[in-house]
């Protein structure tokens, strides 16, 4: 009985496979789950001194005395920072990627659904801010409402909406003039069920592929936030603070910046992975529709 | 039989275009709107767009900064005492209700008068206009470095993708395109300035001053020009026109430089407008870490100390920066392009 | 016109005998991953003498326009000529340098494709289209280039043509850009024409002006038309080949074709055609569908779907010459009779 229910009740949906068909997507997954576990493991292994440097171990190369890292200049565990830094730079990119996803996705598909001056106006307001730099918008809000994660979390979230409303409204715009979505509007379906039932599925992959590269562009902006000063609190372990504290000691300490600056570069290469894998996925499928 | 052998790759992502719509098939006589119809009407619509943006900054941030807080305070700074706060409301004017304090604020940005930085008492838009022109030269130098390098060599990638060292080329830009430009600055400080001891990092110190910093900001965008005008040759060597092309003895350079390049910038134009936003974010960062005396290291100063007069100042400038620099790549586009220039009616 | 004369290969192939183009057991294969290669053309043999024009039909997949590309050597890839020879004025052509097959095209044989409105390149005007053409094959000044492109535009009926040379695709109309696409191919003076569906994508009072314009110029060229209609065909053409399934079913004058076909196939098309000036009951379609790639069919690969096959079409026919015609087909259908 069940097992007859449930193909019924998923079909035209597709369990989420762990090995997908694209191996970028499954590489950046990869990577990405071993940056998030590490994330995890640091709630239980690191010891809650992690954040206390000794002055006796200042800028000691990796590898010495048990540091797999080496250590900063005030003597702290540079894998334990890095680490420690997670909740900050992933954890706030992440957040933020959320709330602007969620943001421009609503933005996008009111003006794609309205055909009065409510389009007029959310297509100025897209028109108008995509094209301002998002850190000089950020750096502004941060001096205001100041240097705290949510603060951040917001500002990051609130600024990079048009980047998503752009693309959500040329393609829910090209839905809802779908055959299908007409004959709903004839029969007199609600405005939100149209939206939600038959445009939303059609543009989830964009949605996902856009939140992927977001993803790493709002980690990036995090990082240069802390890195220009104007971030996380400065003793935080925000991997833009640490680099920014690797400027002083590149003579002397190179590691203090490739440690922090590898943990960025791989958490933006596995998002990108993943952002091209599930395109490369969603355009496949699309052609085998069509085909 | 072709169908199946072209695999239909229709990948473009769905950014709007107008004005690229092919007409519908007629017989029917050569129509041509004027160049400067569609000249006017970019620019009223990219000055109207500018226009809304600044008064949206403005306002934001006189709320903003009244909302969070006595901006008598942040004016006076850590070391005001009552008295002080006192003597800067009447100063600023901000005894006076808040919409009049509005009023007051919108008409005086509107002729671009912010106050005196409160750090030293200097006219704001004055420290701005100082700093503009070292900026400027920055983005620039990396501007045109960046497309000088971007477009021959996203080209050359696109041009037959399947082939070995074209898929290493392109992994590589992959990789690239995961470093943000401010680990790129301090890698390059790290090699050329501290090991070789090449190059000075710090200040603008003459043309060999300007090769790490511009390198930087360029890093910061190169990549993705890079993969975009590769993906839109690639796309663009499948077209019908190429085969033609083709099929008349054209060669590879002949189908890749004068045809298919060609059409994959158009496609790219958007895209292009948009880098000069993005150069500006990342000069931003270039100018802190190599110490450059530019509009964006004054920024973040200012919004260091809380200099809001500046800050202000500063944004608007690089608002009006930015449009500037976007306006002119749609001037040059509709040059370029003819199906912007001249539309059947 | 004075072009012609003075390419040496048109002069020294005029004897009537000689044909223009001979195809031999052509074989195009496009390979499939975890499968058995694709054949798309499956030995297909065909002659053009001097002045003829050639109709090749079939349906859509059947693998007409693949001959049209692999003359001039452009099989997209992953496809390849694997068997067979094409000798283009006594001259293999399948087996040249990238080199010297450049110089063929759109020299020696100019093709016009399907459709006109993506078949140029947008964002260059037409007469720059033009004179790219006439600058590689032949050796002119800029200025000459132009005249030969205005030329080459009133040719093809194009009003105001040299207005016209810098006029961009988009802002013809599609009848316009078909002629356009013709006067490309004729621009050099070609020995050959491949014409592949020149009008499918027109409207059909267009259709009917483009096929005027090509057969105004029937007694000057030697063209293969390939199409899916068997009116344009019945229209233009002196002989017509029936393609099924990569293989050439059937071939003749287009009299003895359309009055009495042999093949069952081609039976079918023609009782499928609506006619005006024949009283017939009613359309009769094929039943089924013609063969995908992954079936693998051994013998006549039309027996599926042949309401008079029987069990001696499970091995594969022969062409064989019935009444001066080459069939394949084991039961050949009676002819003018039927």
């Amino acid at each position: 009985m069940t097992d007859a229910a449930v193909p019924k009740a998923s079909a035209g949906f597709r369990m989420p496979r762990i090995w997908s068909e694209s191996m970028q997507l499954n590489i950046g997954l990869i990577i990405f789950s071993i940056i998030v576990l590490s994330l995890l493991t640091q709630l239980f292994i690191i010891p809650s001194s992690y954040l206390d440097g000794e002055l006796t171990s200042r800028l000691k190369p990796p590898g010495w005395g048990g540091h797999v890292f080496g250590t900063d200049q005030l003597g702290r565990d540079l894998l334990f920072r890095v680490m420690g830094g997670l909740p900050w730079s992933l954890g706030i990119a992440g957040m933020s990627t959320l709330i602007l996803a969620v943001i421009g996705t609503l933005v996008g598909l009111t003006g794609a659904w309205y055909q009065n001056w409510i389009r007029t106006v959310v297509l100025l307001a897209i028109s108008t801010f995509v094209a301002f730099p998002f850190l000089v918008l950020a750096l502004v809000m941060v001096a205001v409402v100041g240097r705290g994660y949510w603060p951040i979390t917001l500002t990051l979230g609130i600024i990079a909406w048009p980047a998503v409303a752009r693309v959500i409204y040329a393609e829910g715009r090209a839905l809802l003039q779908r055959e299908y979505v007409l004959a709903a509007k004839l029969f007199g379906v609600s405005q939100w069920s149209i939206l939600f039932v038959h445009v939303l599925p059609g543009i989830r992959p964009t949605i996902l592929v856009m939140a992927a590269f977001l993803f790493a562009v709002m980690l990036i902006l995090e990082s240069a936030l802390s890195f220009l000063g104007l971030g996380a609190p400065l003793n935080e372990p925000s991997w833009g603070n640490m680099l920014a504290d690797s400027r002083q000691y590149l003579v002397n300490a190179p590691w203090m910046m490739f440690v922090p600056a590898g943990a960025i570069v791989s958490a933006v290469i596995s998002l990108n992975l993943i952002g091209d894998g599930i395109a490369e996925i969603s355009r496949k499928r699309a052609r085998a529709v069509e085909v | 039989m072709t169908d199946v052998v072209k695999g239909s790759e229709n990948e473009t992502a769905p950014v709007e275009q107008p004005g690229t719509q092919t007409p519908s098939i007629s017989q029917g006589d050569v129509e041509t709107v004027p160049v400067l119809t569609n000249l006017s009407r970019t620019l009223g619509k990219r000055f109207f767009e500018l226009l809304v943006l600044l008064f949206a900054i403005s306002t934001l941030l006189f709320f903003l900064l009244r909302l969070t807080g006595d901006p008598a305070a942040v004016l006076a700074g850590e070391t005001g005492d009552e008295e002080q706060l006192e003597l800067i409301r009447k100063q600023y004017g901000l005894d006076k209700p808040l919409i009049v304090q509005y009023g007051v604020f919108l008409s005086k940005v509107a002729v671009l008068d912010f106050g005196k930085s409160l750090a030293n008492a200097q006219d704001a838009m004055g420290l701005v206009w100082e700093r503009l022109p070292t900026s400027f030269t920055l983005v620039l130098i990396a501007f045109s470095a960046n497309l000088i390098v971007s477009i021959p060599l996203g080209a050359w990638l696109g041009s037959r993708p399947d082939r070995r060292t074209r898929k290493a080329g392109s992994a590589f830009i992959f990789v690239a395109q995961g470093i943000p430009g401010y680990i790129t600055g301090l890698i390059l400080i790290q090699i050329f300035a501290v090991e070789l001891r090449w190059l000075p990092s710090i200040g603008n110190q003459g043309p060999a001053s300007w090769i790490m910093p511009a390198i930087t900001l360029a890093s910061f965008q190169a990549p993705h020009v890079i993969r975009v005008i590769s993906a839109n040759v690639s796309e663009a060597m499948r077209e019908d026109f190429i085969r033609t092309a083709r099929a008349n003895g054209a060669g590879f350079h002949t189908l890749l430089w004068k045809h298919a390049l060609k059409n994959a910038m158009m496609g790219a134009t958007a895209l292009i407008g948009i880098q000069v936003a993005f150069l500006l974010s990342g000069s931003i960062i270039t100018e802190v870490i190599f110490a450059w005396p530019g509009l964006g290291r004054l920024l973040v100063v200012s919004v260091q100390t809380l200099d809001f007069p500046v800050v202000q100042a500063a944004v608007f400038m690089i608002a009006i920066f930015v449009y500037t620099a976007i306006t002119l790549t749609d001037i040059v586009f509709l040059f370029i392009d003819p199906r912007l220039r001249r539309q059947r009616a | 016109m004075s072009m012609v004369a003075e390419k040496e290969s048109t002069a020294s192939n005029d004897a009537a005998g000689t044909p223009i183009l001979s195809v031999r057991d052509l074989v195009v294969e496009f390979p499939r991953p975890n499968n058995t290669p694709f054949r798309a053309v499956n030995g297909v043999s065909f002659e053009l003498r001097q002045g003829e024009t050639l109709g090749i039909v079939g349906e859509s997949g059947s693998g007409k326009t693949m001959i049209a590309l692999s003359i001039l050597g452009i099989v997209p890839l992953p496809g390849r000529i694997i068997e067979g020879s094409i000798t283009l004025l006594g001259k293999r052509i399948d087996n040249l340098s990238l080199a010297e097959l450049q110089k063929v095209r759109g020299n020696d044989v100019g093709i016009v494709f399907q459709d006109p409105m993506t078949g140029l390149n947008p964002v260059r005007n037409v007469g720059s289209q033009l004179k790219e053409s006439v600058r590689r094959h032949q050796h002119v000044s800029a200025a000459e280039a132009t005249e030969i492109a205005f030329h080459a535009l009133d040719d093809v009926g194009i009003p105001a043509a040299r207005d016209r040379l810098k006029a961009y695709p988009h802002e013809l109309s599609g009848g316009l850009r078909q002629r356009v696409m013709i006067a490309l191919a004729l621009i050099n003076h070609p020995d050959l024409i491949v014409a592949d569906e020149p009008t499918t994508a027109l409207d059909s009072t267009i259709q009917a002006q483009i096929l005027d314009l090509l057969r105004a110029r029937l007694d000057k060229s030697t063209i293969i038309m390939i199409t899916h209609d068997l009116g344009v065909a019945a229209e233009i053409c002196d002989r017509i080949s029936v393609m099924y399934a990569g293989r050439m079913v059937e071939t003749g004058s287009i009299a003895d074709v359309l009055s009495g076909p042999r093949h069952p196939y081609t039976e079918g098309l023609l009782a499928a055609v609506p006619k005006f000036d024949v009283r017939r009951p009613t359309l009769v379609p094929i039943p089924g569908q013609p063969p995908t790639a992954d079936d693998a069919i051994t013998g006549c690969s039309f027996a599926p779907r042949c309401t008079h096959a029987q069990s001696k079409c499970n091995e594969r026919p022969e062409l064989e010459l019935i009444d001066g015609r080459p069939v394949s087909c084991w039961f050949p259908r009676p002819g003018a009779a039927g």
